[in-house]
């Protein structure tokens, strides 16, 4: 067995419509994190850079089509991108039993970092959905990021772990083998008594649930004052609560906001399964495509002006 | 420099006009002649549940194993748009994976390893390619209706509800879905039949003399399905064939959707087992290898 490395290099990039993407790792305190960098192919980068916060659990993998699309919309518009998969987390190394709020945080900055190494960028936004717009609101508390797109974020560490948990409890409801049924509250005790809870096959561990808890956007976005994109995917029509809670926070601290509602499709939610039986039993196909599309554009529009 | 004993490289495969995602593992030393291409069911990207491939390649390149782990067309870091039909596997995906995989880490013998939507795929690219010896797939769906039939009209109107926020409380409401329930009892349920497409598969890696094995839960929902299967194989293959046909059953589960920690050890455990034991079957084997048991022993 030798390894053919003139091979594996020639295959770590690609173009396409535009966009150059090519596969890289960085470090972060002796762990590898995998990237991936988005940048323009037919003109020169601009200034201006994104970092693609991914969520949790089974959203990064559900998401990541969304992410890839906002990713190759930004960088065809001139704005190199980073999507990169924090410590514990996808094709990196290390292990999320000790991964606190600050190791996920660290982990994002060093990503901008490496941003505007590779690709010589001054200025930063960051993007993220669900639980990666938590962490992506979080990394701008200090003022360092410009842009922000954030679609269905997260507001609450808390909130966002307890919907996991209750998701979970309804999914046993269906599931015929002999797993004990908890309640939220089983699961919050086990975390706080065993330092982990496993909820549907992903691991919530204290050193993160502990302090990412009682953080809340709508009530503290830190330094951030500046231009922010609020995706609201939802079947709902009019503008949710938490929607318009982080909204009026952003605008008060100084930031610019537009909002915009997408119609959620049938079948799923945003950052659930995408590939749905859409009647016949046997097949699946992707629901999500209208919002992929819906926020590309709109992206787009917002990035232009 | 890194003491891991594992090295990664992502890299874009060519598939027609478009590009896979995929991370070749490989050891960091000399490695065996064996490489394992892991296939995820259609909703998962290359990492699976949980990254349970990528403790999976890196547990088997830590044992000389090379690997690689990738995203279909239109799935994840892929390029393209994906339609599933169960009948319709992503053979070509996992073949562009193995051929890459076999110039890349430099190996002549290949393994398959897949779950769900991905042991089709994996079945059907088995198939096709010669250098591949063996083939482990997790929980897959195994039958299809006899005759298929057109999406009827009641599908129709659901999904046109379900688009409501209204519409999806009014189908939860307590009352219309016994209401549902009562109609959909006395509606007969379609004839299906084990996959025509799955079984040939599976008929023609054994006559070149692959090894297949089935790890299912106990308790999993399709296990008489895939009874079914191993039953009708009788007729196409002989006692030595139907002899490399493993059914491996982990107590008190279902494995559906690995939905638990424990549930990805026994993926991950069973897989590099799986690999493991179907090295030590090699003639050319090294003595650590071989001193475990092979499939089926």
């Amino acid at each position: 067995m030798e390894l053919d490395r003139t091979l594996l290099a020639e295959h770590a990039s690609h173009t396409l419509d535009g966009v150059t993407e090519r596969a890289l790792t960085f470090e972060v305190d002796g762990e590898s994190c995998f990237g991936l960098l988005y940048t323009p192919a037919d003109r020169p980068a601009g200034d201006l850079g994104f970092v693609v916060c991914h969520s949790y659990a089974l959203e990064v993998l559900n998401l990541r089509r969304i992410e890839r699309a906002v990713a190759r919309a930004l960088a065809r518009l001139g704005h190199p991108v980073l999507a990169f998969h924090r410590r514990g987390y996808g094709d990196s190394t290390g292990l999320l039993d000790d991964a606190s709020l600050e190791w996920h945080l660290r982990d994002t900055r060093v990503a901008a970092e490496t941003l505007a190494r590779e690709t010589g960028t001054t200025r930063l936004g960051y993007v993220g959905g669900k639980f990666g717009g938590l962490i992506a609101s979080l990394a701008a508390r200090d003022g360092s990021a410009e842009r922000l797109i954030l679609m269905n974020p997260a507001l609450t560490g808390e909130g966002y772990f307890r919907r996991m948990m209750k998701e979970m409890a309804l999914v046993q409801l269906s599931i015929r083998d002999e797993t004990p049924r908890k309640t939220t509250e089983d699961m919050l005790a086990e975390l706080e008594s065993t330092g982990m809870v496993d909820v549907l096959g992903f691991p919530i561990h204290r050193a993160l649930y502990a302090p990412i808890k009682d953080e809340d956007l709508a009530a503290d976005m830190g330094s951030f004052s500046g231009e922010a994109l609020l995706f609201q995917v939802s079947k709902r029509s009019g503008t949710g609560k938490d929607t318009q809670a982080l909204a009026d926070r952003l605008q008060a601290d100084g930031a610019t906001v537009r909002v915009e509602a997408l119609r959620e499709p049938a079948g799923t939610t945003f950052g659930g399964v995408a590939y749905v039986s859409t009647g016949d039993p046997m097949t699946r196909e992707d629901v999500m495509a209208p919002v992929l599309e819906g926020i590309v554009t709109v992206t787009e529009d917002w990035i232009g002006a | 420099m890194s003491s891991r004993a594992w090295q990664e490289f992502p890299v874009f495969i060519p598939l027609g006009d478009e590009r896979l995602c995929a991370v070749v593992c490989a050891p960091a030393e000399e490695g065996h002649d064996l490489g394992v291409v892991l296939l995820t069911g259609g909703n998962y990207t290359r990492t699976h549940r949980n990254r349970m491939w990528v403790r999976t390649a890196r547990a088997l390149a830590e044992r000389g194993f090379p690997s690689i782990r990738v995203d279909y067309h239109g799935v994840g870091d892929s390029t393209g748009h994906a339609f599933f039909d169960m009948e319709v596997p992503f053979d070509q995906d996992a073949l562009a994976a193995a051929a890459f995989l076999k110039r890349a880490a430099g190996v002549r013998r290949l393994a398959i390893v897949a779950t769900c939507f991905g042991g089709r795929s994996a079945m059907a690219a088995a198939a096709q390619e010669p250098d591949c010896i063996g083939i482990s797939i997790y929980p897959v769906p195994l039958t299809v209706p006899k005759n298929r039939r057109p999406v009827p009209l009641r599908s129709r109107v659901r999904l046109w509800l379900k688009r409501f926020a209204l519409g999806t409380r009014l189908l939860q409401h307590p009352r219309i879905r016994r209401l549902r329930g009562t109609v959909a009892a006395r509606r007969d349920t379609p004839e299906i039949v084990i996959s025509p497409r799955f079984k040939k598969d599976v008929v023609t890696v054994l006559k070149r003399g692959g090894f297949v094995t089935f790890v299912y839960g106990e308790l999993t929902e399709d296990l008489e399905h895939l009874r079914q299967v191993v039953r009708e194989l009788d007729p196409h293959t002989s006692p030595e064939e139907r002899r490399r046909v493993q059914v491996d059953l982990a107590p008190g589960t279902s494995l559906l959707r690995f939905q638990t920690l424990a549930d990805q050890d026994v993926v991950v455990t069973r897989s590099v087992a799986f690999v493991e034991s179907l090295y030590a079957r090699q003639p050319d084997a090294g003595a650590r290898a071989a001193a475990s048991p092979g499939p089926g022993g």
